[in-house]
């Protein structure tokens, strides 16, 4: 081996506290990037998996009940490769709490081939078998029923009471079971059991079936094959028609995956600045701790690149010192992140996934980061002529730093000598404290900044939810004219009442430059722009209720390249119109088109009609009374809505605390780093010191004072720094996930991590007081000190 | 104090051995070695390298402990003591010149002094006026407030010799204080030193290889291979 890379492998040894530190500092950025990529990562490859190995459809048709004579064979359509066929039809399931839980039930002729489910629990149901059915996981994980219970289905059919021999995962609820009608996807808000269509036989005497699935040859023209399809069924009325990319649970994991990935890029962003930050720094001090050893292989011959070289090699060395820490901690990383992203969206399965690319990646960029930290020292140095490198480094040009110190000292009462070498030592090197300072202030201010985004969340929810004028989010069992619904409006318990449309359309852009562009979207009608459902917008205002005019989510504006003043066609069932865009949603509300009632009634074909209605009912009875109503299905109580959004808020809180931890120990890292190697570059110092007769109490004294200015220094400059995160952290949440967030910085976000970081700041000193207290004085005190 | 302890006594170092480990083999640096100094009395050691001398000279400074035998300092006996106790010895009793002078780069010429002068408690305008006077006695005057990096290496020294006088200790040792200066410089050195004498009535051990030095002490001690061989007034 060359002999000046022997040297440095043998200088690692004899620093390897010093190669400990450093390939930790690179460890931790290293593990902080590939654990937060790999959890993304993880994310997709759950979801492309799961939609995978479930198939899920590529389209449902959703349409009247056919009997099995009336259904086209799909099969000879070019591009179908195969269809699969079910009833769905829905029903409830009264709960132990005295609730009634909607419920989806999906009639099948056996197993299915598409939207299949995979079993985690008992058995499949047995053909034939009316007495059994299978439920879909979510009635175990949010209701408690085991597999062996018994449960009352409540349906068109009348009420069965069911052996549950199974629970499944199914394609279509992966992302925990929501009720996609609802206005909220609260988890566990639908329940779903699986039963054979002998049930539907012995009712009617036949099967019928409304959903039909395909799977779509990927090449194939899928607007073309859809077109096809629905061509045949002419004349039978349907309900709905749903691209896999529209499928609520397939929409929602696809955005949520974007979302948060784009929001994990900001994380890792600002991890990877102060880790970036800290390697560099560090490197750089162990550059300049060499700096008469690479004098004297200059004096003695050796040529600038072989120089160089031997310190890149030595760079890689403490690259892959970081890897091998930083590697296995990834995965823990990558462990508390997908945790609290699987708790949080009832996401059953997840497969982990850390790309060997991605290893590789978060290497070299370490090795790139370690390399540069060598490299820039190395580079000034290799440029002076050895004997300007071999004479000792003075501080004569800090001199007037430690010069203008010395006057404001000379005004303040005598000062203790600990104390005025631990400040003074803060002047020694005034560049490279003010850039640990700043790094310092960074990764502090990263933890506040989490922190002021998860506040925002928390406030600007909070004023949604203040804004919402309805107590209750009624949906009734099928449509209903006013007459059908007047009965609800004559109860006492009902202070106020407002009535909506629910449906689907097609949303199509007409713009110049992409082409006709088309959604499938929810729609909502409400009476007026100013409905007791309080929209929240971006940008823009609610409509007017006598106009063709919309207010639509962000997701939709961006799919589909409009914003306010663009027109759009809303189409129905029964019509299409032009309507203007004139408000911009955040996506609090779920891909939803808001739009004047009776428009909306009139493109559905449903003039008059509504499917539910927002009710103002303070009463305590008024949920009793109001379930009382026959013509009432569910019921969503603000208190509800609350808890449901307070457990997403207090989830998406579990991901930022594990943020600002990582930050907190990144900042205290940073301070300890740079005590521990201010002593290592200092040990001739400490030991002339204590030659002298400086006790426990004085290094104590000293070492508190450089550390207490550093934090002081340091929480300080995070002040400004951390609103900037915020703000940017904010402007990452409304991006990702297309919300209206603002941010809300409080004091108490400040001192979430000020006080953690203060309370073990001691204990960094720990590690460097024993470095001090065992120094070899006999040989420490013969070296040269060096400025 | 040992009852058995001469007034005039300052420094007995009583069968000492010290070695030290290289590797798998303990060397051994200084064997049974005994040498008296009297209160106010200077003495040169001298040696080749590895003869053991600056070991010698951390044992009677208590950097260091002997693996055997016995070193006393003033009345005290050093060599039992612990890692603080020792430095608490040191802060009292013992002024240090260092080879390479060891002064701290960020404080002043006037504020090395007075550094180890606070250490014993000298608070004020006392610690002002001390680290002064020592520093004029050195030549030092006008030079207090420059830093160590601003002052050449026989003004550095002389910073370090104040340093070591200022807190007035019962001893001074001194490891190889010309071993890093030129030979003029180095003459300037010892001719200060050779004034300190007259002046104070300091004990000083010094080690080092230059024959000068031991032309103004009172006794040479000669070292070889760690055991006494000569030890002449």
């Amino acid at each position: 081996m060359n002999k000046l890379w022997l040297k440095s492998i043998r200088d690692l040894r004899q620093m390897w506290g010093r190669a400990l530190l450093i390939a930790l500092v690179v460890g931790i950025g290293l593990s902080v990037f590939i654990g937060i990529k790999a959890s993304v990562y993880s994310f997709v490859r759950t979801r492309d998996t799961l939609f995978n190995e479930l198939a899920l459809a590529d389209l449902e048709i959703i349409a009247q009940p056919l009997a099995l004579e009336e259904i086209p064979d799909w099969s000879h359509i070019p591009g179908v490769i195969s269809w699969d066929k079910r009833l769905v039809s829905m029903g409830h399931i009264p709960l132990r709490s005295g609730k009634t839980l909607a419920t989806a039930v999906y009639y099948l002729d056996s197993e299915p081939t598409l939207d299949r489910f995979r079993i985690l629990e008992g058995n499949s149901f047995q053909k034939g078998d009316l007495s059994q059915g299978v439920m879909e996981q979510g009635l175990q994980r949010y209701h408690g029923f085991q597999v062996g219970d018994s449960l009352e289905l409540e349906s068109k059919g009348g009420t069965q009471t069911l052996k549950i021999v199974g629970s499944v995962l199914a394609p279509e609820f992966l992302m925990g079971t929501m009720d996609p009608n609802l206005f909220v996807p609260l988890k566990g808000s639908l329940g779903v059991v699986y039963l054979p269509i002998d049930h539907v036989i012995d009712l009617f005497g036949y099967p019928l079936y409304n959903s039909f699935l395909f799977r779509i040859d990927p090449k194939a023209d899928f607007e073309k094959v859809k077109r096809e399809i629905l061509k045949t069924l002419e004349g039978t009325p349907i309900r709905r028609v749903l691209p896999k990319a529209q499928q609520p649970s397939y929409q929602h994991l696809q955005d949520d995956v974007r979302a948060i990935g784009s929001y994990a890029d900001a994380m890792v962003l600002i991890f990877s600045l102060v880790a970036f930050l800290a390697t560099f720094l560090s490197v750089n001090r162990l550059i300049q701790s060499q700096r008469v050893e690479i004098g004297a292989l200059r004096a003695l011959g050796f040529s600038t690149f072989s120089i160089a070289l031997s310190y890149v090699f030595l760079s890689l060395v403490l690259a892959l010192g970081g890897a091998i820490l930083g590697v296995p901690a990834s995965y823990w990383i990558r462990h508390l992140f997908t945790q609290v992203y699987l708790e949080s969206h009832g996401l059953a399965i997840l497969y982990g996934w850390t790309p060997l690319g991605t290893i590789l990646k978060g290497m070299v960029l370490g090795w790139v980061v370690t390399l540069l930290g060598v490299l820039v020292p190395l580079i000034g140095l290799l440029l002076k002529e050895p004997q300007e490198i071999l004479r000792p480094r003075s501080v004569r040009g800090k001199g007037r730093w430690i010069r203008g110190w010395r006057r404001l000292e000379q005004g303040l009462p005598p000062i203790p000598a600990g104390v005025r070498l631990g400040v003074r030592n803060l002047w020694r090197h005034p560049g490279l404290v003010a850039t640990t300072l700043v790094s310092i202030s960074f990764s502090i201010a990263a933890g506040i900044g989490f922190s002021i985004g998860n506040n925002s969340l928390y406030r600007t929810s909070d004023k949604i939810l203040a804004a919402q004028k309805w107590t209750l989010f009624l949906d009734f069992n099928e449509l209903l004219e006013p007459e059908g619904y007047k009965p609800l409006l004559e109860l006492e318990v009902v202070e106020q009442f407002e009535p909506y449309l629910r449906g689907y359309v097609e949303v199509f852009h007409d713009s110049h430059s992409v082409g006709q562009m088309a959604a499938g979207q929810r729609v909502m009608g409400i009476p007026s722009g100013d409905s007791m459902n309080h929209l929240d917008l971006i940008q823009g205002r609610t409509f007017e209720a006598d106009r063709f005019e919309v207010v639509i989510n962000r997701s939709l504006a961006d799919r589909l390249g409009v914003w306010i003043g663009d027109s759009v066609i809303l189409e129905g069932s029964q019509g299409r119109d032009d309507f203007m865009v004139v408000g911009v949603v955040s996506n609090f509300t779920l891909h939803t088109v808001f739009a004047p009632l009776p428009k909306v009634q009139s493109i559905l074909g449903l003039e008059d009609f509504a499917s539910g209605a927002m009710v103002q009912a303070d009463r305590s009875d008024a949920v009793e009374r109001i379930y009382q109503m026959p013509m009432v299905g569910g019921i969503l109580t603000k208190q509800e809505f609350e808890k449901a959004t307070e457990e997403m808020r207090q989830e998406f809180g579990r991901m930022v605390r594990l943020a600002r931890s990582v930050s907190v120990v990144i900042a205290l890292l940073f301070i300890f780093s740079t005590l521990m190697l201010g002593a290592f570059e200092r040990e001739e110092e400490y030991a002339t010191l204590q030659a002298l007769g400086f006790g426990r109490t004085d290094f104590r004294r000293m070492l508190s004072i450089e550390l207490v200015v550093q934090a002081i220094i340091g929480l300080t400059l995070s002040i400004p720094l951390a609103l900037t995160i915020g703000d940017f952290l904010v402007f990452q949440l409304n991006k990702a996930w297309g919300v209206n967030l603002h941010p809300y910085p409080r004091v108490t976000d400040f001192f979430s991590v000020f006080v953690p970081a203060i309370l073990v700041l001691p204990f960094t000193m720990i590690p460097i007081l024993i470095f001090v207290y065992r120094i070899d004085l006999v040989q420490a005190v013969r070296r040269r000190i060096l400025g | 104090m040992p009852d058995s302890w001469p007034d005039s006594c300052m420094v007995q170092v009583d069968s000492v051995r010290k070695s030290y480990r290289m590797g798998e083999v303990d060397t051994p640096v200084l064997e049974d070695v005994s040498l008296q100094i009297r209160q106010g009395e200077w003495v040169v050691i001298l040696g080749v390298s590895g003869s053991g001398k600056t070991t010698l000279l951390n044992l009677i400074g208590a950097l260091d402990r002997p693996d055997s035998g016995k070193v006393t300092v003033d009345g005290e006996e050093i060599s039992h003591l612990n890692r603080w106790e020792r430095t608490d010895f040191r802060r009292r009793k013992v002024g240090f010149i260092f080879q390479f002078y060891n002064l701290i780069p960020t404080l002043t010429a006037q504020e090395n002094v007075e550094t180890v002068l606070e250490l014993i408690g000298i608070r004020g305008e006392a610690l002002h006026a001390r680290a002064r006077g020592y520093l004029e006695a050195v030549g030092l005057k006008g030079k207090e407030e420059k830093f160590p990096s601003q002052l050449s290496g026989g003004e550095q020294q002389r910073v370090a010799i104040a340093r070591a006088l200022a807190k007035e200790p019962s001893l001074v040792l001194a490891d190889e204080p010309t071993g890093n200066l030129d030979e003029r410089t180095s003459n300037q050195v010892i001719e200060l030193m050779s004034e300190l004498k007259k002046r104070t009535g300091t004990t000083f051990v010094i080690v080092t290889h230059n024959r000068k030095l031991g032309e103004i002490a009172d006794r040479v001690v000669e070292l070889h291979l760690g055991r006494v061989v000569e030890a002449k007034a």
